[in-house]
């Protein structure tokens, strides 16, 4: 079981760049990178918000559970 | 961290100027120089043993060479290990003093630490009965020793490594946190 993060699907559909999104979320590349690449193993609530609020969008877009044991 | 910082700057210092230099000079006075007089008895005092056996000592400037040579290497492991663990433990006081305390090399360093302890306490209870029997190997017959001990000095050891250990357990932990930390955006 993972969360899949389809952060990349959303910043293309809004057509908005990592470090664009990284200055509006107030958080650095570096850690915006993690989150993109799917290494990261936290997210907080404020940056979810930031992120939907950049977006425009809701958590359900930007997160995805996936069932592997199936 | 700046506490951290100065606290492991200062213990390294020690460790190098004082600690490491004292050891080695003690090691170098109590084998290889013929003024040395330490005897079985004042060896047993300084391991915690109360001596209340009438041999009479020999001091070690007296032993023939191959004994001497073989009490040295014999207490050469038990100071081998010493050095080995102030070593890694000046290695992990470099660490910290960069900032670098719950890392993958501190954790690492910590359970070589943790080793070397557990290692020098179970080997000290050997070295007292070898260096015991070799320090009494030249007296007449009927005055030679043998003794297996375990002494207060042996319980505090203990204590230590069994400290080293919950240390290390402690530093997994906070390793783990870290780590999970680094990782949450």
């Amino acid at each position: 079981m993972r969360i899949i993060v389809k952060l990349d699907e959303m910043m293309v559909k809004r057509k908005i760049r990592l470090n664009e999104l990284a200055t509006r979320v107030d958080i650095t590349e570096a850690n915006l990178s993690i989150l993109k690449t799917g290494k990261a193993k936290a997210i907080r609530f404020s940056t979810l918000e930031a992120l939907c609020d950049a977006l425009n969008c809701q958590p359900g877009d930007l997160l995805e559970f996936e069932n592997t044991t199936k | 961290m700046k506490n951290v910082k100065s606290y492991a700057r200062f213990l390294e210092v020690f460790s190098i100027l004082i600690v490491m230099p004292l050891a080695s000079l003690s090691f170098i006075f109590r084998w290889l120089l013929p003024a040395s007089t330490i005897t079985h008895h004042a060896y047993a005092s300084d391991a915690g043993i109360f001596y209340a056996l009438n041999l009479s000592p020999l001091p070690i400037a007296s032993l023939p060479l191959e004994l001497r040579a073989l009490g040295a290497s014999i207490d050469a492991i038990s100071f081998g290990l010493f050095f080995w663990g102030a070593f890694l433990f000046i290695k992990l006081l470099r660490c910290y003093r960069q900032g670098e305390i719950f890392s993958a090399n501190t954790l690492f360093l910590f359970n070589k630490i943790s080793r070397v302890a557990f290692a020098w306490t179970l080997y000290s209870p050997v070295k007292f009965t070898l260096l015991n029997l070799i320090l009494t190997l030249q007296n007449p017959v009927g005055q030679r020793e043998l003794a297996i001990a375990f002494s207060s000095n042996d319980v505090i050891n203990i204590f230590t490594v069994g400290f080293f250990l919950i240390l290390t357990s402690l530093m997994h932990e906070g390793y783990m946190l870290k780590h999970e930390q680094d990782l949450t955006v």
